[in-house]
């Protein structure tokens, strides 16, 4: 997430000579990406990526610690000027205010902390207060929700202000909420809970707090308050988590528990609030200080083995420089080479590489030399599948198709326009929109689309795309996903044996020979090899189609081409028309002819010409008879001839007019 | 050796019948061949006076000489009739014929460049599921169920253990599970997440690069991105390592390269001189345990960009909206 921090902000916590531009030039080299300097009435305010693991990165004093890291790296001068870490100071009165707290689980906030406030006078804040709210993009209220929003982006602790009298008994239970529970947050907006969201009820019973999240509308500070509750907490950053996404709001708040907030920084946190309100609100403490600890803090210590360290990062950083860097960064070295983590790191900083981290982005990543890597290169092929769907797509591309690439997923009306059902698509649990809700187990349905769509434009369209399909399988499984080759020919002249061929075309780039078309009527015929049904192809008013299981046809590809010698004795060249029956298939019967060779000769056919009469279709077949050895005469020819047409005679009926 | 002296005959008349020019030299070449005083009838006179099995040959010799002969005529015959284009003149300002002209997509295109560069480099190519077990796009890469690193991730559920996967780095653990030492892998894939702007489409393409082998460090991810960069963007063209998160790798980088435009002085096309190309890191030592890998033995990098993205870069193609990659509009397409 990116945050705002003014320039002017930044320099309460940072002692520095470096000019906006170089703490964003070096910062982002070693720290933190600042993203641009925005100008805002003067004033210049870094726009910060802040990565979710630094959550101590969301508040000015942070990005102040981790610059006076980075920029005397620089030749920089840069002091980091800290809050005093001491106990909370104020003590309440003899007669003290007090709160009946009841904490229901002790996982759900490892520390309650609050103090009671009265004397308070609700007015506008000071301008500084206001103008640096605006200039981090948050509008002032009023002088003590200002204190609470101006600590959150100060500090990173977020806080909550409730009216005190406003809680019935002065009683609070945090518990988790039970499914169906609404609260009206200070937003105004009636929100429906989730089963164990984090809440607060009062005396009465109501809830008063999506803690976390956001305060309710029915405990806040309005113009008559007099006394506060002044709230700092930690919770499970889980569970607000969890609660954000089930009621699809994150508030700034939300987004720093969730990331986990600096447990020893509370206190001191509680502490410059008290002192903001006293000054601004002329509040005064009227209890003790609550502090319920229902989880100690435990000290992480993480061991630093210079040397594997550096073994990491590819050179040697000499051990002192390593161990300043480390120091600079908050952490302090416990016992020899054990370093203890800032509680402010406390959640990202888990092992030695971490370390390596730290080390090698300020000692600067622009000081490693370029290595290539030497060692052996691991032997074994590559998968064939890219070498085959390379030559399919030049392939279909050198006979004039476009490649598509269409989405994943559809819209369950193109599913149906492209005869597909959504029920036997996989549906998405979470879609965007309803244009992307179904996963495909057919590439037709977007290709059809595609062609609607540049109908407009085109007369002759040739697309194909060459793609995963996904088809359903037992819930929680992988479905079974698989490549298909799918290709639609949209114009006037294109016919069946143009689309047929460009098909055979395409089998035999990739090396596939035996195979057939099982023709099932005057529109559609499925490809087979070794009778196993590999797709189809079709005809359509949106167009000719072809649709290829890959996957299935990888099985028979081949890339060996077997060397048959060329014949050194001429052939002899004739064309043969015969007639068959309209409603007749003409296909085996010149198949027939190319299968009708002896050891001597070899026979192939190539259609030349269909004539269609009243009934009949005359078809005109060019046969080369092809002696192995020796020159063909006429005699020998003609024996074989009268041979065929007496074959073709009895077993197609067709009768053979020589020409 | 008649049989010699037909031959002859017969390659000297292939070649004079094939470099003729016109159809009136074919004809005297004609008579001179095959006519009644032609070179094959002079020299089948000598065939009464030769043994039978002499006669047998020459017979052949001049029988396949003539048919030879008599094809060669035929066929220059027609390209000499066919060339005379003297008397049709052609308008040849007139646009030509063109074939049918397709394309491949720009995405197809940019894997089979960044696959070429790897491949120098010892990569093999791989792809994984497109659907993929939240394990492997999540858990094993040291991202729990419900961790708020997820969050970078927009990621479509099929249900709590099935995704869309949201990019190729759920490929690093199935390559370690194959269980070959050393890893040099390129998984090139389609990914998907759950945003939709112009900059992004729910559907993209990444590729990514996993090293693992004995000693590997961060030097190493900077001397391969660096070869990649050199030969896909220019020799001139620079990298620089900036830190950033990921759960999976420690530490983790973005890696910008230097804008060719401004040569590092700032302009509308880059950042202060520099362009985001993509995350990277040394792969953190839980996802080598997850991969069964021992981590005190084996270190490793990995980086996954978006290949759209990465060509763009390259091409200096300006698009708006990086969704008309996949709206197939073949105006588009026939661009590439």
């Amino acid at each position: 997430m990116n945050i705002l921090v003014p320039f002017s902000w930044l320099k309460d916590y940072l002692k520095t000579d470096a000019s906006a531009k170089e703490v964003t030039k070096f910062v982002s080299l070693c720290g933190p990406s600042i993203e641009r300097i925005h100008e805002v009435g003067g004033e210049e305010v870094f726009e910060v990526e802040v990565t979710p693991n630094r959550p101590d990165l969301l508040s000015v004093i942070g990005l102040a610690r981790e610059a006076s890291a980075i920029l005397p790296r620089f030749k920089k001068e840069a002091e980091f000027i800290s809050l005093n870490p001491e106990e909370f100071s104020e003590k309440g009165d003899k007669d003290a205010l007090t709160l009946d707290v009841t904490i229901k689980n002790n996982k759900l906030c490892p520390r309650f902390t609050a103090v009671i406030l009265d004397n308070v006078v609700i007015k506008e804040s000071p301008e500084i207060i206001k103008k640096r709210l605006e200039l981090v993009g948050t509008r002032a209220l009023n002088n003590v929700i200002d204190v609470t929003n101006y600590s959150m982006f100060d500090l990173g602790q977020p806080m909550h202000a409730f009216d005190y009298d406003k809680i019935t008994g002065h009683k609070l239970i945090l518990r988790e909420s039970k499914e169906g529970e609404t609260i009206i947050t200070l937003d105004g907006v009636n929100r429906k809970l989730p089963e164990d969201a984090i809440v607060m009820e009062d005396g009465s019973g109501r809830l008063i707090d999506l803690c976390g999240i956001m305060g309710g509308k029915n405990s806040e500070i309005d113009e008559n308050t007099k006394r506060v509750l002044l709230f700092v907490q930690t919770y499970d950053s889980f569970k607000i988590r969890k609660t954000c996404q089930a009621i699809s709001h994150r508030t700034e708040a939300a987004a720093r528990f969730e990331k986990g907030i600096d447990y020893l920084g509370i206190i001191s946190s509680l502490q410059r609030a008290v002192e903001m309100l006293s000054k601004n609100a002329g509040a005064r403490v009227a209890s003790n200080l609550i502090d319920i600890e229902e989880s100690k803090y435990q000290k992480k210590l993480i061991k630093a083995d210079f040397n594997k360290i550096n073994s990491v990062i590819g050179v040697s950083i000499e051990k002192e420089e390593a161990k300043a860097i480390l120091r600079s960064l908050g952490f302090i070295e416990k016992e020899p080479d054990q370093y203890e983590v800032p509680s402010w790191r406390y959640q990202d900083v888990e092992i030695e590489e971490d370390l390596a981290e730290e080390i090698a982005r300020i000692y600067g990543y622009f000081n490693l030399p370029i290595i290539l890597p030497e060692g052996i290169i691991p032997s074994g092929q590559e998968d064939k599948t890219f070498y085959f769907e390379d030559k399919a797509k030049d392939y279909l591309k050198h006979q004039g198709f476009s490649e598509c690439v269409t989405p994943s997923a559809t819209s369950a009306e193109i599913l149906e326009k492209g005869e597909n059902t959504p029920d036997k698509a996989i549906k998405i649990k979470n879609p965007l929109s309803k244009d992307f809700e179904y996963l495909r187990y057919s590439l037709i349905p977007q290709l059809l689309e595609s062609i609607r769509f540049n109908k407009s434009n085109f007369e002759k369209i040739r697309i194909f795309e060459l793609a995963n399909v996904y088809e359903k399988t037992d819930k929680d499984k992988l479905p079974n996903e698989y490549s298909r080759l799918t290709g639609i020919i949209f114009d006037k002249k294109s016919t069946m044996l143009d689309l047929k061929g460009t098909v055979e075309g395409l089998l035999s780039e990739l090396g596939i020979a035996n195979y057939d078309f099982e023709q099932k009527n005057n529109q559609e015929a499925d490809l087979t090899i070794s009778k196993e049904v590999v797709g189809f192809i079709k005809s359509s008013i949106d167009g000719l189609m072809f649709d290829l299981n890959f996957k299935v046809l990888l099985k028979y590809v081949s890339t060996s081409n077997s060397y048959k010698q060329i014949p050194s004795v001429p052939s002899v060249v004739e064309d043969l028309t015969f007639e068959i029956n309209k409603d007749e298939k003409a296909g085996p019967a010149i198949n027939f002819i190319k299968t009708f060779s002896n050891e001597k000769i070899s026979l192939s056919a190539e259609l030349t010409d269909v004539f269609e009469k009243e009934d009949v279709r005359a078809i005109t077949v060019k046969i080369k008879y092809q002696a192995k050895k020796e020159n063909l005469s006429n005699d020998i020819v003609a024996k074989i001839r009268e041979l065929l047409i007496k074959e073709l005679d009895q077993k197609f009926g067709v009768t053979v007019k020589t020409a | 050796m008649v049989v010699n002296d037909i031959l002859k005959a017969q390659s000297e008349a292939l070649s004079k019948i094939e470099n003729e020019k016109t159809l009136e030299g074919l004809e005297n070449l004609r008579v001179e061949y095959l006519g009644k005083k032609g070179l094959l009838n002079i020299l089948s006179k000598d065939i009464p006076t030769l043994t039978d099995k002499e006669k047998k040959e020459v017979g052949v010799s001049l029988n396949k000489a003539k048919s030879e002969i008599t094809s060669a005529l035929g066929i220059r015959k027609k390209e000499l009739t066919n060339s005379s284009t003297k008397d049709n003149p052609i308008d040849l300002t007139l646009p030509g014929n063109i074939p049918p002209k397709g394309s491949l997509h720009i995405t197809t295109t940019a894997i089979r460049e960044i696959t070429e560069i790897f491949k120098k480099l010892g990569f093999t190519r791989v792809r994984y599921p497109e659907v993929e077990l939240d394990y492997y796009a999540f858990e094993a890469l040291n991202m729990p169920k419900n961790h708020p690193a997820r969050d970078e991730w927009e990621t479509f559920f099929i249900t709590d253990n099935v995704v869309l996967t949201p990019h190729t780095s759920s490929g690093q653990v199935r390559e370690m599970e194959k269980g070959k030492l050393p890893i040099r892998m390129i998984n090139i894939s389609r990914c998907d997440r759950r945003q939709s702007d112009v900059s992004h489409g729910t559907t993209f393409f990444q590729f990514e690069g996993l090293l693992i082998d004995k000693g590997i460090n961060i030097t190493h991810l900077i001397g391969v991105i660096d070869y990649f960069v050199k030969h896909f963007y220019g020799p001139n063209r620079k990298i620089r390592l900036r830190p950033t998160n990921f759960r999976f790798t420690e530490p983790s980088f973005e890696i910008d390269i230097n804008c060719a435009l401004c040569e590092g002085r700032g302009c509308r096309f880059c950042k202060e001189g520099w362009m985001e190309l993509g995350g990277s890191g040394m792969v953190h030592p839980n996802v080598l345990k997850a991969g069964k890998i021992d981590p005190e033995k084996f270190s490793g990098f990995a980086f996954g960009w978006g290949v759209e993205r990465t060509y763009l870069m390259k091409s200096g193609v300006n698009i708006d909206d990086i969704r008309i990659m996949y709206r197939n509009d073949l105006r588009f397409l026939k661009q590439f």
